[in-house]
């Protein structure tokens, strides 16, 4: 079956398995491999990492990226002019008019039509009602046998990147909530199955986009009102937002995060490289500051 | 040269003073440049100007906006803060006679202009607004401090594929008080093999239900600046509005193209910035901007008349990509012995007439989408390369605006594409709101741009 790659929250895994081909959401590797896209100051090292990767792996038959951030968007360029087989999502920024479901509704469509062009089949109601069943996403699982609650929001990490949560664990922590965008900010909403008979594309469109809350939204408030009432719901004592340098849109959330949050929040950023090292004593602190 | 008679802020103070000694009239924000000095703008000390009466009248209306803007208000005018769109919305809302609208993001050049001393890069750094970002965390500040320009009545911004710093930054007003309209302005991609396609100004295409979603879009600020003035927006309103600005644009199309072309410079590089940055919202008056770019005319045709027995000044000839966060740069860029032949000041799209022949939002639909920071990089490059062919540059200098998303990528790109399509040298270089102690590094830079352009000159 034909892979198709991606790294977005908001590209439905159901869509391209509605149309037979394998979805495969690339959790980038973090030490970013030769590519397209060069080392670069003012690159995003998530961004590079994926392109690079999704570029060289074998068995990729097509690419997806988003227009949800920047770098994302041009980092779409970067691929095609290796003339891979690429699709750039259009994902709205805006969610709360009717022309904002449209234009998502209209991208799954142009998207369809790239995987039927790389071998898909066109999907019917059947397919994407068993597809929606065959995914069932399920957030990412609680980690670490430490003693402090912990509540992790942010960006997405690469494998490199969960060497932190092995330091979290050392420290004693216990990550009793992952509301990344590897995490909960990843899962889209539960699907409205009378819209899936009646409107699939729709019923799609509604739970990755319209109800899925996100960083990149305008407006985003509902992002701050889901992380504090999930934080809340876990109990956690801490939270440790992951954000990755030159990422401007979580960057720039932070002091309203801190500031919607019950407890104490800890602000990593990542470079793309190990994260241990230059991390080690902030976590060691802000775990003996809960402690 | 014109280089050989730009003058310091002092020897602008003694000029100014002859001309008022042999009758100069003024316009009613006329004086000396150099009372903008004590009223905080401390940069202009470290300026070299044009030295004519047109260039005076356009440093005084640039520096005057926040004046016009509280007049503006006093007379019962709404004010409408639109941003990151560059050049759509201030048509629409100029053609309402109570509106008047300005953009908020200008204030990315007060931090320069102040030389730091309105403290709005601090206002943001407390506000988690860090030197990541682009300078254009300056109107963050702004906003807090509420001392360069008056509380908006209206916010609107467009967002979806704008750049990061911006979109992030204007998130954080909701929080402080300041309500927005977002509108979203999509990528725009390639039309499909079988899809419609329509032209946008300024060359590029975008698939037809992209023009018709951005149209809808549109109708939704119309709706907003409608609310706000109290009255109706119709299409005959909008379609004086777009002629107005068309009549700005085509002026401005003219003063480019004789600077750029001329044998020798008749327009400080300096200058000719502040004059394209007229276009995006006519400096908050349409109709003192088309009097303003047509002196500037007049002056720029008299001197090319009084060039033609002169020999090329010798300058090289380059296309500038990017606008500078300090306005030095481009006084450095002069003495290092460059000249303007093209620029990119990423808002081609406010530059390009809107068209004309079509309903009007329709039109401004397209002039949105053709936003160079909308499309891709490939495409703006490409832009860029025909720009410069049709100009002549030999070279292309990249200003890349520190912290800011989208330079990284398409900086390398741009100089790709130009080194590929025209074999021109390329050189970039990062201006900082305050380049005073990157001198020597950006004159270096830019020195050895010339030198390389030079030496590829045919004897």
């Amino acid at each position: 079956m034909s892979r198709i790659a991606y790294a977005s929250p908001y590209v439905p895994a159901e869509w391209i398995v509605a149309h037979g081909l394998e979805p495969y959401r690339i959790q980038p590797e973090g030490a970013a491999p030769r590519g397209p896209v060069p080392p670069s100051a003012g690159i995003c090292p998530y961004m590079r990492s994926f392109v690079n990767q999704s570029a060289t792996e074998p068995h990729v038959a097509g690419i997806i990226l988003t227009t949800v951030c920047d770098q994302m968007r041009r980092g779409y360029e970067f691929i095609t002019d290796r003339g891979l087989p690429s699709f750039c999502f259009n994902v709205p920024a805006t969610w709360r008019s009717e022309s904002a479901v449209q234009l998502y509704v209209s991208e799954l469509e142009r998207l369809s039509r790239f995987l039927v062009s790389l071998g898909g089949r066109q999907p019917d109601t059947n397919a994407i009602r068993d597809a929606i069943h065959e995914c069932s996403p399920s957030p990412s699982t609680v980690a670490g046998g430490g003693q402090i609650p912990l509540a992790l929001t942010g960006g997405p990490r690469t494998k490199l990147d969960e060497r932190l949560i092995d330091l979290i664990e050392e420290t004693g922590g216990h990550i009793v909530l992952d509301a990344t965008e590897s995490g909960l900010l990843g899962v889209p909403a539960v699907f409205n199955m009378k819209h899936v008979d009646t409107d699939p594309m729709r019923a799609l469109a509604e739970a990755y986009h319209s109800r899925l809350p996100g960083v990149s939204r305008r407006p985003n408030d509902d992002l701050h009102t889901f992380l504090a009432a999930q934080v809340t719901a876990s109990q956690a004592s801490g939270v440790i937002l992951l954000r990755y340098l030159w990422c401007d849109l979580w960057h720039a959330e932070v002091p309203r995060i801190r500031k919607a949050l019950p407890v104490p929040l800890l602000d990593i950023d990542l470079d793309g490289e190990d994260p241990v090292p230059r991390n080690r004593t902030r976590i060691q602190a802000f775990m003996e500051g809960l402690g | 040269m014109h280089s050989q008679s730009q003058l310091s802020l002092a020897e602008w103070d003694e000029r100014y003073a002859e001309l008022k000694r042999l009758g100069l009239q003024e316009p009613s924000y006329g004086g000396p440049i150099s009372r903008h000095v004590a009223e905080g703008d401390l940069r202009l000390r470290r300026l070299k100007y044009d030295p004519s009466w047109a260039a005076l009248n356009l440093w005084n209306f640039l520096l005057t906006e926040e004046d016009r803007l509280r007049t503006a208000r006093q007379r019962g005018s709404k004010i409408v803060g639109t941003m990151k769109d560059l050049g759509t919305i201030p048509v629409m809302a100029y053609s309402l006679p109570n509106l008047v609208a300005f953009y908020p993001d200008g204030a990315w050049w007060i931090p320069c202009v102040m030389e730091l001393s309105a403290g709005l890069l601090k206002v943001a750094d407390d506000l988690g607004i860090d030197d990541s970002f682009c300078p254009v965390r300056a109107m963050l500040g702004a906003f807090v401090t509420e001392a360069h320009f008056p509380r908006p009545d209206l916010l609107v911004c467009s967002v979806g594929a704008v750049c990061d710093d911006f979109s992030a930054i204007a998130q954080r007003l909701p929080g402080l008080g300041h309500a927005v309209h977002w509108w979203e302005i999509p990528h725009r991609r390639e039309p499909d093999k079988d899809e419609k396609a329509v032209a946008l100004p300024g060359g590029a295409e975008a698939p037809s239900a992209q023009v018709d979603f951005v149209r809808g879009e549109l109708e939704g600020v119309r709706t907003q600046l409608e609310t706000l003035a109290e009255s109706t927006l119709d299409d005959t309103a909008l379609s004086a509005g777009i002629a107005m600005a068309n009549r700005i644009r085509r002026s401005l199309r003219e003063l480019r193209h004789l600077v750029f072309t001329a044998p020798s410079s008749p327009l400080p590089a300096l200058e000719l910035l502040v004059a394209e940055m007229l276009a995006i919202h006519f400096c908050s008056d349409r109709r003192e901007t088309l009097r303003v770019l047509q002196d500037l005319l007049t002056e720029v045709r008299s001197r090319i008349e009084s060039q033609e027995d002169e020999p090329d000044d010798g300058r090289i000839r380059v296309f500038w990509v990017n606008p500078v966060a300090d306005l030095r740069a481009m006084n450095l860029f002069e003495a290092c012995g460059g000249r303007l032949a093209g620029t990119d000041f990423l808002f081609a799209h406010a530059l390009d007439e809107i068209p004309e022949d079509l309903a009007p939002l329709d039109a401004l639909a397209r002039t949105a989408l053709a936003d160079p920071m909308v499309g891709s990089g490939q495409q703006r490059a490409e832009r860029i390369c025909r720009d410069a062919q049709t100009f002549g540059a030999e070279a292309v200098l990249i200003s890349r605006i520190p912290g800011a998303s989208h330079c990284a990528l398409e900086s390398s790109l741009i100089a790709d594409t130009v080194s590929r399509e025209l074999d021109l040298p390329v050189v970039e270089i990062e201006v900082p709101p305050l380049c005073d102690a990157m001198l020597p590094t950006l004159q270096t830079r830019m020195e050895a741009l010339v030198e390389v352009a030079r030496a590829r000159r045919k004897p």
